[in-house]
């Protein structure tokens, strides 16, 4: 074809009608690019820059061979929707949200990777990307004594799926719990609800985000809920600003931003020191997406003996994507194109031992990346860090 | 008399399993229904195929012809009806194998009889026939009965356990129908690549972990697999370090696998993995973690250093094949 492109209108409509609107403002500066935190992993070359480009011209796959076009399909899962890139652009493009339109045409064709609807069906079938069943939701807090969520209670726990039913993942929600009943916080929890569906909304399963969604708000109407307290950032973030979009009217609240609170009202007391260097990774859907840095880094500072360094260019706004984001965290990229070992060279050039998360997914993500490349560094949740230092 | 027939498979000098396992299961039908089992075959050259048939049928019905040496379904299907002339079974079991499956669709519509495919199992319930398909990836089980009490029926391979029947079954030979030459013909087998295992279709699966440390180490898990006669698998940590291939990964992103039995070795059991084996008929994890996840979903758990439990369990099991 000698390098000529044929614009194919007709897809560029589609696609722009799925929430890709942005894709005409951009006019491929390519500041997005030092941002992306693909950028960043040598092996990898992902233009983020032209995908605006691409769908103005209705060419998001420009191959006429399968194995291309499977590829370039792939590609398209690459983005993880950290917003890096949206904070940079002059004309405020949100790439993440072009990509999610794109992606909601290829899921709506059945092309996604095989990984990605798995989890789209056990989320639908199940309730939780793990395919566990609904009726194991609440094991996780066996022998806390934890009541059933009444109207009368201040907050309804809603621990991520992972956090329910991931082995390393129930330790966060089990410390949550623990610093909840001795700061005597009024809560409950339902073990009814499903996930929810934040990943899966990214990768471009819309129908089945709008339904489990509405199941959920229908279950907390129903239980007469106000305030939701989160564990994950994703669910945070979901709750909290597109649940609204389907017809949800409830206060949500980051485990951190409510530790911080107790801490200063003193219903928490630090008392034992923990002499570590510690890094806190500000988590893409807690920083960037809802303006959540400081409350975290409080509670931190309030144990004794933990020394909190920053990484230094990379940190609160600027800070690195562990992977996970935009349905990452269910992909399995090889071990040389994963963006968590980058993101952990730079925690280990601060000399930190010890890497605080706020998000179950960078739990994870970042747990695996130690052990995958053997690394002298521990993984954990703010709250199992002011769980240690009651 | 009514019949029940089974379609012996064989390929390369082999008569395949699953002939068997038709026969055991056609036996009982036969039994419950006061019908012959026949055994079918169809070959050149086959007669001591045909013998080995004759202990586990009533009658082995022998069609020898040049033309039969390699499989050839629009053959099979000219001589099987040809054999009906005689009188209908009220039966015929074919394997639900690649050979199976190119036979039996066109010898029910030459043969105006209902197939039902992919059987795990197959009984009479009076004089009902009922068949047992899975459905939703074995999620549900469906009972389906046949309109007129007869039919055809795939066999799913590995569904019966074969057993002696003790029989002395008399051998039939019958004629090679003339007719038109067949408009296929064999060219040749294709070789599966080496190396390359498919370790979804395995029984026995002997999948390894970080627990393994060094790459010099999977020899001894290799050695666990083959004594098993299974095939050795891993989770994603092995993969990444590069030690086996990964169409060797069992999880999430690698292959989702459901053995008759799963040997976990030093394996945490992460989600992920958990995922991709949790259908496994029974699951052995050996991890010296007592808290690791993997025994949540284990059938039976040895908390121990793999490196002291597999030679040991390799060595008592060579010990016990080989007595």
């Amino acid at each position: 074809m000698g390098g000529i492109i044929t614009p194919n209108l007709e897809i560029r409509d589609i696609i722009v009608e799925a929430g890709a609107e942005d894709a005409y403002k951009c006019f491929q500066c390519g500041k997005c690019m030092s941002l992306c935190p693909w950028y960043q992993v040598e092996t990898v070359l992902f233009p983020v820059y032209r995908i605006p480009q691409a769908v103005r011209l209705g060419i998001v796959t420009g191959s006429d061979d399968k194995d291309e076009i499977a590829k370039e399909v792939e590609e398209m899962f690459r983005c993880v929707g950290c917003e890096a890139c949206t904070q940079r652009c002059p004309v405020g493009v949100s790439v993440p949200n072009v990509v999610r339109a794109i992606r909601r045409i290829l899921v709506e064709y059945g092309t996604c990777p095989s990984e990605l609807k798995a989890v789209v069906s056990k989320i639908y079938n199940v309730g939780n990307p793990l395919g566990e069943p609904r009726e194991r939701r609440t094991n996780w807090a066996e022998g806390l004594n934890i009541p059933t969520y009444k109207s009368d209670m201040e907050f309804l726990y809603f621990p991520c799926c992972l956090s329910a039913y991931d082995s390393r993942g129930k330790e966060v929600a089990r410390a949550t719990a623990k610093l909840l009943k001795q700061a005597n916080v009024s809560f409950g929890i339902l073990g009814a609800e499903s996930c929810c569906c934040e990943a899966i909304r990214r990768v471009g399963a819309e129908k089945t985000f709008c339904e489990v969604a509405k199941s959920n708000i229908e279950l907390f109407h129903s239980a007469g809920v106000r305030k939701i307290l989160t564990t994950s950032p994703h669910c945070y973030s979901t709750l909290k600003t597109e649940y609204p979009e389907l017809g949800a009217d409830f206060e949500v609240v980051h485990h951190t931003q409510l530790l911080c609170r107790l801490l200063q009202e003193g219903k928490l007391v630090p008392e034992k020191s923990l002499p570590h260097k510690v890094v806190y990774h500000d988590p893409c859907t807690l920083g960037r997406h809802s303006g959540v840095y400081d409350e975290p880094r409080e509670v931190l500072r309030s144990i004794p003996g933990l020394q909190l360094i920053e990484v230094e260019n990379f940190c609160r706004e600027y800070s690195v994507c562990c992977g996970a984001g935009g349905g990452g965290m269910w992909l399995d990229w090889p071990m040389d194109e994963r963006i968590s070992n980058v993101r952990l060279e730079q925690v280990l050039a601060t000399g930190a031992e010890l890497l605080a998360v706020a998000c179950p997914y960078c739990l994870q993500m970042f747990e695996d990346t130690v052990k995958s490349m053997n690394l002298k560094l521990t993984v954990k949740d703010v709250s199992e860090l002011l769980v240690e230092s009651l | 008399m009514s019949a029940i027939s089974v379609l012996a498979e064989h390929r390369r000098g082999e008569l395949r399993d699953v002939t068997f396992e038709m026969l055991v299961r056609g036996r009982e039908l036969a039994e419950k229904r006061g019908a012959a089992l026949i055994a079918i075959l169809l070959g050149h050259q086959v007669d001591n195929f045909a013998q080995r048939l004759s202990e586990y049928a009533d009658r082995v019905i022998l069609v020898d012809h040049p033309d039969l040496i390699h499989f050839n379904p629009e053959i099979y299907r000219k001589v099987l009806t040809s054999l009906t002339k005689n009188g209908r079974p009220v039966l015929v079991l074919i394997g639900h194998t690649a050979f199976g499956v190119d036979v039996a669709p066109g010898l029910s519509v030459d043969l105006n009889l209902a197939l039902v495919t992919d059987c795990v199992d197959i009984r009479f319930e009076g004089d009902q026939l009922i068949a047992v398909r899975q459905m939703y990836g074995g999620k549900l089980n469906a009972e389906v009965s046949f309109a007129e009490g007869e039919g055809l029926a795939t066999i799913r391979p590995g569904s019966c356990a074969v057993r002696p029947l003790g029989l002395h079954g008399e051998i039939v030979k019958a004629d090679y129908p003339a007719g038109e030459p067949p408009r296929r013909e064999f060219v040749h087998y294709i070789e599966a690549p080496p190396g390359e295992v498919d370790i979804t279709q395995a029984d026995v699966i002997v999948a390894v972990g970080r627990g393994l440390k060094e790459k010099a180490n999977l020899s001894i898990v290799e050695e666990l697999a083959s004594s098993l006669g299974g095939v050795l698998a891993c989770s994603r940590p092995i993969v990444d370090a590069g030690w086996l291939p990964k169409d060797r990964q069992v999880g999430s992103s690698g292959k989702t696998v459901k053995p008759k039995l799963y040997i976990a070795v030093g394996i945490s059991g992460a989600f992920q993995h958990v995922t991709g084996m949790k259908g496994s008929d029974t699951i052995i994890a050996i991890n010296k973690d007592p808290n690791a996840p993997v025994f949540n979903e284990a059938d039976y758990g040895i908390v121990e250093d793999l490196f002291k439990v597999v030679p040991v369990l390799k060595g008592k099991i060579v010990e016990l094949r080989s007595s």
